[in-house]
């Protein structure tokens, strides 16, 4: 076999979570190698080009002037992010309640509920802000229904945790807390996220790493519980063997178990990662129209449906996703459970049912571009927040991305800080070679 | 001759976006077309779950 001796780090997967480690290793002066199954890099945070659109393959935006553009800056990436309006309306019952961005929430809720109904929702809101988080062993929507059976009241947070991409039922309440505090500013690359991850690509190369896309990892190498390396099927020229001192894995927690060989790890670390690492469901639909479907620049919440809805013109703030002439209106919607395996020929029957209530005209004007489920091994988060450490048992082998997810914003921020972490605790303990 | 490992597929629907003859559907899980398709496997290389094989038996 084939083997190639010049790595410090070798990381296994070119999504946010490989790609950002790499960046910020080689920036300090690791020698790292990122290899790809795919034929592009960003997995889930990437985009693809279709009949003249750019369409993504699971990251709808990324939250700016957090944790991702910082990263992006220390290592010397560009970040082309074009914020888009974070202006939030609710389509319910054919009408249309914009939220304003002072005092939204009390806003929208009181065109429902009674002044003691909506002081006693905000007071519970404010205490969670303010002096405890809500437990995490009940859903938000429990949670709610402690202070309210308003139905309308409720579905505008049924839709705020859509926009969350997790169900309602299923949301940890204090994990839906902890994201409406990190609230913030949000956007895309007009070129679509492909770019944006090509951005770090071009870091790591000119300082001194590589990335190989189209090659399969076989194995990741432990020797007496100690991560050594892994082997790749590089096409062309066979099994290769690529020691490295260590091994970072972007594939998901299961994904590393399987490469690694389940023998390699401690019993409870597996246990930890079945009975806690559990990916989520969410369904996009794509949909091309010649005028916009939607006629507001920003993020419209359908939240009262069979389904959970959200909804974007996303070519009103990103004209360059869309052929001249075309626009592109983006649905997001959770399933019926968000951990339970999809039933994908029913779920879109509900959700097309929903778009074309909540589009007058929907079936004269629009056509259905392309449907994306993200489930299993391809899933929305591979994991809710602080389901598992980066660590895992076996020495110098970590896991990033969104099955290790920190608690920060979710998504692409908590990829990136996961690979902060882990790059921190490396920078600690193992030297570049010289 | 294409197949698709419906316990694998997610209905992601990256294959159709790079099919260069049209010849992947995806609304819930991956269908393929036999009279579009060529056999060209592009789609095997970008599906990211392996949900697509090719069987060795001739087609109907």
């Amino acid at each position: 076999m084939v083997k190639q001796g010049k790595y410090d780090v070798v990381i296994v997967g070119a999504g946010m979570g490989g790609l950002c480690s790499a960046a910020l290793l080689t920036h300090y002066g690791y020698k790292a190698l990122v290899v790809e199954k795919l034929p592009f890099v960003g997995g889930r945070a990437s985009s693809v080009k279709y009949k003249g659109f750019t369409l993504p393959t699971g990251a709808l935006y990324v939250e700016t002037h957090g944790v991702v553009d910082k990263l992006f800056q220390e290592v010397g990436a560009n970040f082309p992010v074009r914020d888009f309006p974070i202006q939030l309306c609710f389509r319910m019952g054919g009408k249309d309640y914009p939220m304003p961005i002072k005092g939204g929430l009390k806003t929208v809720i009181s065109n429902f509920a009674t002044e003691a109904e909506t002081a006693r929702v905000m007071g519970a809101i404010r205490r969670a802000f303010t002096w405890q988080e809500p437990s995490g062993a009940i859903s938000i929507r429990d949670w709610f229904r402690q202070y309210t059976q308003n139905d309308k009241v409720l579905a505008v947070f049924r839709g705020m945790s859509n926009y969350q991409c997790v169900n309602f039922s299923d949301m940890p309440a204090a994990e839906f807390i902890r994201q409406l505090k990190f609230a913030g500013t949000a956007g895309a690359d007009p070129r679509g996220f492909l770019a944006l991850m090509e951005e770090l690509v071009k870091v790591i190369k000119a300082k001194g790493g590589d990335v190989w896309t189209g090659c399969r990892v076989k194995r990741i190498n432990v020797v007496d519980e100690v991560a050594r390396g892994i082997v790749v099927d590089n096409p062309g020229a066979g099994e290769m063997e690529i020691p490295a001192k260590v091994v970072i894995s972007d594939v998901g927690p299961h994904g590393t178990v399987e490469l690694a060989g389940s023998q390699s790890f401690e019993k409870g670390y597996l246990k930890e990662v079945k009975e806690r690492v559990r990916p989520l469901s969410y369904v996009c639909l794509e949909i091309a129209s010649e005028k916009p479907l939607v006629d507001f620049n920003g993020v419209m919440v359908v939240p009262e449906g069979r389904r959970q809805m959200t909804m974007m013109s996303t070519s009103l703030v990103y004209p360059e996703y869309a052929p001249p002439g075309k626009h592109l209106l983006q649905a997001w919607a959770a399933p019926e459970s968000s951990f339970l395996p999809l039933d994908t020929k029913k779920e879109i029957d509900l959700i097309l049912q929903d778009v074309r209530e909540a589009i007058p005209g929907f079936d004269r004007e629009a056509e259905i571009l392309h449907v994306s489920y993200w489930q299993k091994d391809w899933p929305m988060y591979r994991a809710l927040p602080g389901a598992l450490s980066q660590k895992t048992s076996v020495e110098n082998l970590y896991n990033v991305g969104d099955g290790v997810a920190p608690l920060v914003p979710l998504g692409l921020p908590a990829c990136a800080e996961s690979a902060r972490i882990v790059v921190d605790d490396i920078k600690q303990r193992v030297k570049p070679a010289a | 001759m294409l197949a698709v490992n419906e316990d694998r597929c997610v209905g992601c629907g990256l294959c159709v976006s790079f099919c260069p003859r049209e010849a992947l559907k995806a609304w819930g899980l991956c269908r393929v077309d036999l009279d579009k398709c060529n056999d060209c496997l592009v789609c095997l290389d970008y599906c990211p779950v392996d949900a697509l094989t090719m069987l060795e038996e001739a087609r109907k």
